[in-house]
């Protein structure tokens, strides 16, 4: 055996044979320590509980708009990418977001508010419940209990515009009804889509894959820019009048070369270009035109410079597209297949599919239809880029004296596509199943999100109202929680620095004591050759037992305090909330602070001890 | 006879409140097997002198202080503290007045503790411990704490602690200072024979002059001057015995 632990034995020998005197400095070191650990407990259970119970509500992390501001699908994107969100799904307009319910047979009809869900919903999930498959709903528990159904039971849900006059309805099953504690209004989670769908039919328009009855929200065309093409020019008067009442700012007189054209016009024609500023020109507005220019061998041609058209693999450039043919009038030398009536009309009407292109592309493709993407992109007047796509499916055919890099389609084609500038598009069907441009949304008005934790609802609350988005959260509450935590910390702090202050007091005399009551012993232990470090050993030894013995003590009458708080405030509590609580790290951290103040107190004393000539305290008695 | 211990132009000076004490040797020489007794009156510088002895206390100046170790002179003057210290723990032994037994160990733990620091085989000490048990009779009280020991007994466990590492110089401070007149004469005989047995040399701090008389091979005193009401000057001297 080592001469350290020949050491650390007696010492443990002594501790144990005045055991006595040793349990008094152990329960003077337990005495300071137990209120410091319980007064530790409390404030650290009791906030944790505020904590948990705060997050364990997934309305503490619930962020609403209390206000309609249109949002589009990049702020979403935005949004979802933010850290601070846990989750966000576009919301329809609220009046939009309401249909009667009801168990097939059963009289009783039940007015919900729908509200939209998509993957990850932190609701369902906090819940258990799964985010609802297309034809599912879930239910709150409230909207459960007046409809009198249950998880897998089926509903109607009944859609209705025109006060009531005009209805639809579908069936959705229950997946999952929320708990009471989720919700207290009646309310149903549907998918998004199923949302927009009810809204959809609320607007009027159809919803083909449901069958409801309705128009069809057709993309009607809308361009920048018009030529006028004409065999002589006109007079001031007339020149003035195409820019009045038709849409059109702006008029200038140019030459073939000054804008990319369709072949067709020759160089006697006189051109006039019309530009509209602000909103762009509709079908009505191209009418005027023509009515001013009627009867003088006019051609109308709709321009935007803004769109090209991007085909699959083996054409790499996007192409410009130029129209085909003149508003109610084909250009000369252009034979396109097909009939006339679809290559000259400007409207709504589900647009022509054919485009013409140079041989070399068009052969490429073999007159079989293609998927293309459309494209705009332009800037508005304040600068920002407006990039917008549409994929839709053409045929390619060749024109003989269509330009190179150029695509020729009919003017409703490139009318219809102008409406990119203003709103999204997407390439569908008429209830009557033909393929149309339709109308995309242009954004929501609402969404529910829920931040991804406590702190940082706040931050998120004041990133959307300075964009504008006023919402409802409840970091009041949460502020409360965080300040009570902040004003306890600093009340703990307070009593803690005071109790720390005797416990170390009391600690620091303890062994301070015990080392000069032991100086007999280690003047013996000198005489007998142990020396330095060794003979440090021996005091430091009793100390650390000491303290170490008086801590275990405090922690277990801790343990024994603090199960007694919280059984008495048991039935305040929830399953696994505890009033009172410590964790391993703060229990091994109350060690560790008082192992060391111990053995800096034991190194100071007997470094004192060692400076006395064995020689005094030998005889001192 | 072999020579032990020398000690040659010795002196140690002690200023306390104002007063002055200065101890001079100006020599002594313990040999092995010998006993040396140390009298005089309180105060005269006995205890001062053991403690020098012993190496707890170094001296302000020596000429010679060395200590014979199997054949080898150790300079202990020149001595560093931790030197000293592993000398005081393998080649001395120590009788304290009150015995200075640890209350915290056993007897023959007290008895052992030295060799076990030491790390000496632990078979041949608890065979050794058993060995001066008995020649000290305390061979029953081994296995009490020392709180339930006579005075004497006590003296005798301390005798046995001093022995148990083999030293070769064994000192003792007023070692039967506390037991009766009788205890203290078999104390003396026994200890003086046991030591003799082992070889070392002993050096006892006495004030009982006529039980020394009896005792000690050899016997040295101290001739006190006061130059001054405060100073004190203390010389060790030759003592004869009276026959």
């Amino acid at each position: 055996m080592s001469r350290s632990m020949q050491i650390i034995r007696l010492a443990a020998a002594d501790v144990r044979h005045e055991w006595r005197m040793s349990l008094c400095m152990m329960l003077a070191a337990a005495a300071i320590a137990t209120p410091l650990l319980l007064f530790f407990g409390l404030k650290y259970g009791v906030i944790e509980t505020l904590r948990q119970r705060l997050l364990d509500d997934p309305a503490s992390m619930e962020i609403l708009p209390l206000t309609d501001k249109r949002l589009d699908e990049a702020w979403f994107e935005q949004k979802r990418q933010d850290s601070r969100v846990a989750f966000v799904v576009p919301h329809t307009r609220r009046l939009s977001a309401q249909a009667e319910f009801f168990v097939q047979g059963e009289k009783s009809k039940v007015m919900l508010d729908i509200a939209p869900t998509l993957e990850n919903d932190t609701l369902l999930q906090r819940y258990g419940a799964p985010v609802p498959k297309p034809g599912e709903c879930v239910l709150t528990s409230p909207a459960a209990a007046k409809l009198r159904t249950q998880q897998g039971g089926t509903l109607v849900c009944q859609v209705s515009r025109d006060r009531g006059k005009i209805r639809a309805s579908r069936n959705l099953t229950v997946a999952a009804v929320l708990p009471g504690r989720a919700a207290t209004l009646p309310a149903a989670y549907l998918r998004l889509e199923e949302l927009e769908q009810i809204e959809q039919f609320k607007d009027g328009r159809a919803v083909p894959e449901l069958g409801w009855p309705g128009s069809d929200p057709l993309a009607y065309p809308a361009v920048p820019k018009t030529l006028v093409a004409l065999s002589s020019p006109l007079d001031a008067v007339r020149e003035a009048m195409l820019t009045q009442n038709t849409g059109f700012a702006s008029m200038k007189k140019i030459s073939l070369q000054d804008e990319p054209l369709p072949p067709g016009l020759d160089n006697e024609r006189t051109l006039y270009l019309l530009s509209a500023v602000g909103s762009q020109a509709d079908a009505r507005d191209l009418a005027a035109v023509a009515d001013r220019v009627r009867g003088k061998d006019a051609y109308v041609l709709p321009l935007n410079g803004n769109l090209s058209i991007a085909l699959p693999a083996g054409v790499p450039q996007r192409l410009a597209l130029l129209p085909a043919a003149a508003v109610g009038r084909m250009l000369p030398g252009l034979i396109p297949p097909g009939e006339e009536r679809n290559w000259t009309d400007f409207s709504s009407k589900p647009a022509l599919r054919t485009v013409l292109a140079h041989p070399s592309v068009a052969s490429q493709f073999d007159d079989a239809p293609v998927d293309a993407e459309a494209f705009f992109a332009a800037s508005s007047p304040s600068g920002q880029v407006i990039e917008r796509s549409v994929k839709l499916r053409l045929r390619i055919a060749a024109g003989s004296n269509v330009p190179e890099g150029t695509i020729l389609a009919a003017p409703s084609l490139i009318g219809q596509l102008g409406l990119l500038a203003e709103r999204p598009l997407l390439d569908g069907t008429t209830t009557e199943g033909v393929p149309a441009l339709l109308l995309g949304r242009r954004g929501y008005s609402g969404f529910r999100m829920y931040a991804a934790g406590l702190e940082q609802v706040a931050p998120m609350k004041a990133a959307l109202e300075e964009e504008g988005i006023t919402v409802s959260t409840r970091a009041d509450r949460i502020e409360e929680v965080l300040a009570l935590n902040k004003y306890l910390n600093i009340l703990f702090w307070i009593i803690a620095a005071a109790s720390l202050a005797g416990g170390m007091g009391c600690l620091v005399s303890n062994v301070y004591a015990n080392v000069e009551r032991k100086r007999r012993e280690l003047a013996v232990l000198r005489l007998l050759g142990v020396h330095g470090a060794a003979l440090t050993l021996f005091p430091l030894t009793s100390a650390v037992i000491l303290t170490l013995g008086g801590i275990a003590g405090s922690l277990a009458l801790f343990h024994a305090l603090a199960a007694t708080i919280n059984s008495v405030f048991s039935q305040h509590l929830a399953d696994g909330e505890v009033f009172c609580r410590l964790t391993l790290a703060h229990q091994s951290a109350a060690l560790g602070i008082a192992l060391a103040l111990a053995v800096l107190t034991g190194l100071a004393a007997s470094r004192r001890m060692m400076r006395i000539q064995p020689a005094e305290s030998l005889r001192d008695e | 006879m072999t020579r032990c211990m020398l000690a040659e132009g010795l002196s140690l000076r002690r200023e306390k409140n104002g007063s002055s004490f200065t101890l001079t040797v100006p020599r002594l020489e313990v040999s092995c097997g010998q006993t040396l007794a140390v009298v005089g009156t309180s105060g005269c510088g006995k205890s001062t002198l053991l403690d020098m002895l012993a190496l707890i206390l170094r001296p302000g100046s020596a000429e010679r202080f060395t200590l014979e170790l199997q054949g080898k002179s150790e300079d202990l003057f020149a001595a560093g503290p931790s030197r000293l210290a592993q000398i005081r723990g393998s080649h001395i032994g120590y009788v304290l007045q009150s015995g200075g037994l640890l209350s915290f160990l056993s007897v023959r733990d007290n008895i052992l503790l030295p060799g076990r620091l030491l790390g000496l085989p632990p078979a041949s000490l608890v065979k050794r411990a058993d060995e001066l048990g008995e020649r000290l009779g305390i061979s029953g009280q081994m296995q009490k704490k020392p709180q339930h020991l006579s005075g004497g007994q006590r003296q005798r466990v301390a005798i046995a602690r001093a022995l148990i590492h083999n030293p070769a110089l064994v000192l003792a401070d007023e070692p039967t200072a506390a037991v009766d007149q009788a205890s203290a004469e078999d104390i003396c005989a026994v200890f003086k024979s046991v030591v003799r047995e082992s070889g070392a040399a002993l050096v006892i701090v006495s004030h009982d002059r006529p039980l020394m008389e009896r005792m000690a091979d050899t016997m040295v005193t101290f001739r006190v001057e006061k130059p001054t009401p405060v100073d004190a000057c203390s010389t060790l001297v030759p003592q004869e015995k009276a026959l």
